[in-house]
């Protein structure tokens, strides 16, 4: 059944004051927005940042056998290791370590295959350069950046 | 010593009433935008302007400078002249119209007679400047949103002008300071709340806001009338635009809020502290509802708010009669 002239006006007034008193109760709401330079989220511990070597606190030095585990995994390329062997030694040892962050994915597929456990995620989410090449991380930049 | 005879001279009167006005155009402008970005802001749940100045207070007066610094473009195939024009027939009507505002009992540039008459009619020719902008621009939205915004000026006039018919019968005067006298004792928003509701209405669709703002409906019409205008003649239909909403708060105050009359505080304190406050229900109003259709809007006009103008109208002259 239509709704007859002065029914329409009464649900008119009825939803007016309806829509007005709820625009007014979200005016004196708390504001969501996050000004995001000056104020930081709270990162979560598990969030998967940027990879970094760890550092072992006893010996003060990163605790990857090269292996080259999470360079075979890696479904991005973008882990590099340079491995050097040195005369009559049989363990490889570790030269350098890239991680082009321009190429990761952050699966965290590295992270599960480290036999090891040397590498991690930190919460370092602001990865961004003005270039491409500032994006790849060294064995002595994975460090300090990652922090 | 010649300072004060100056003073007191036709001309050094109109200097001083050019530059109050200016001031308080300028800083109504800027203070308009800011409060409309917060409040629409908050009612987001969002926080509005914050980095220029204390809150965002600068930011309208950085976008100022901005336009200011912008170059002006007139488009290819434009009426130059009649499009250069069209900012100005916009921006000054809203300047003579602060004449008559009464914002105190001793601060009102002219005292007209016809007060009330002279501020509708000079707002009516505001629209012509729409019109000439929409039809210089060569740009089929604009026109269409020129010919909306006609439309819909003729339409709510006449509410407007029967809600305010009751003031003035209740007064027996279209001179502004005696219809704020009037009000000394009570607000006529107590005996005439009706016609407040419809002239508040009809003020919003004669300012083209939304919910009333089909002549600039963004996803019909780019932006209307002024969907070719860039850089300082952009930024006057801008300004116009905010003072006419204060212009129009300022008419409801002096009407219905019994204008500068109030406690304690200084007369003038009262009359913008009311203004705006009508302001913030007029902005709260845009961020609550949708825009409305052409045929709605032509529909509650002609077939509610019209008739009611006139019941109210009939029933105030007919209880005045009677007693």
């Amino acid at each position: 059944m239509k709704a007859s002239y002065f029914e329409k006006v009464g649900i008119g007034i009825r939803t007016v004051i309806k829509g007005m008193k709820k625009s007014l109760v979200y005016f004196f709401k708390k504001p969501v927005t996050l000004q995001y330079p000056h104020q930081k989220k709270v990162i979560a511990d598990r969030y998967r940042g940027s990879i970094r070597l760890k550092i072992d606190p006893q010996t003060g030095k990163h605790k990857c056998i090269a292996c080259t585990n999470c360079e075979k995994i890696c479904p991005a390329f973008a882990i590099t290791l340079k491995i050097e062997t040195p005369e009559g030694s049989k363990k490889k040892e570790l030269k350098e370590y890239y991680v082009d962050l321009g190429k990761c994915i952050y699966c965290g597929l590295c992270v599960d295959s480290c036999p090891v456990d040397a590498i991690e995620h930190s919460n370092v989410y602001e990865v961004a350069e003005r270039s491409k090449e500032n994006l790849i991380l060294r064995l002595d930049t994975i460090g300090e950046k990652n922090v | 010593m010649e300072l004060t005879s100056l003073l007191n001279t036709f001309l050094g009167k109109v200097i001083i009433s050019v530059a109050g006005v200016m001031v308080v155009f300028t800083f109504n402008a800027l203070i308009a935008v800011w409060l409309e970005r917060k409040i629409s802001g908050h009612i987001q749940l969002r926080l509005g302007p914050m980095e220029v100045g204390p809150h965002g207070l600068l930011q309208s007066a950085a976008d100022g400078l901005k336009l200011i610094c912008k170059e002006i473009i007139t488009p290819q195939g434009v009426d130059k002249k009649l499009f250069g024009v069209a900012p100005y027939m916009v921006f000054f009507p809203s300047l003579l119209m602060f004449i008559v505002i009464p914002f105190s009992d001793r601060l009102q540039v002219q005292d007209l007679n016809i007060g009330l008459l002279y501020f509708f009619s000079i707002s009516c020719i505001a629209t012509i400047g729409i019109f000439m902008a929409g039809w210089a621009s060569n740009n089929k939205y604009s026109l269409m949103g020129a010919v909306r915004s006609i439309a819909q000026s003729i339409a709510y006039e006449i509410p407007i002008i029967l809600s305010i018919l009751n003031i003035v019968v209740l007064t027996q005067s279209l001179k502004l300071s005696e219809i704020v006298k009037a009000q000394s004792n009570m607000w006529f928003i107590i005996p005439q709340f009706v016609p407040f509701i419809i002239y508040l209405i009809s003020a919003i669709a004669e300012l083209n806001r939304t919910p009333f703002d089909i002549p600039e409906a963004e996803s019909e019409l780019v932006a209307g009338f002024h969907t070719e205008y860039s850089g300082m003649r952009f930024a006057i239909f801008f300004m116009a635009e905010y003072t006419n909403m204060f212009l129009v708060s300022a008419m409801a105050t002096t009407l219905f809020l019994g204008g500068w009359n109030g406690p304690l505080l200084p007369p003038i304190v009262w009359f913008f502290i009311k203004t705006y406050a009508i302001v913030f229900i007029i902005i709260w109003v845009r961020w609550t509802f949708p825009r409305l259709r052409p045929d709605q809007l032509m529909n509650f006009c002609w077939k509610f708010l019209t008739p009611l103008a006139l019941i109210n109208l009939l029933v105030t002259t007919f209880i005045l009669k009677l007693f």
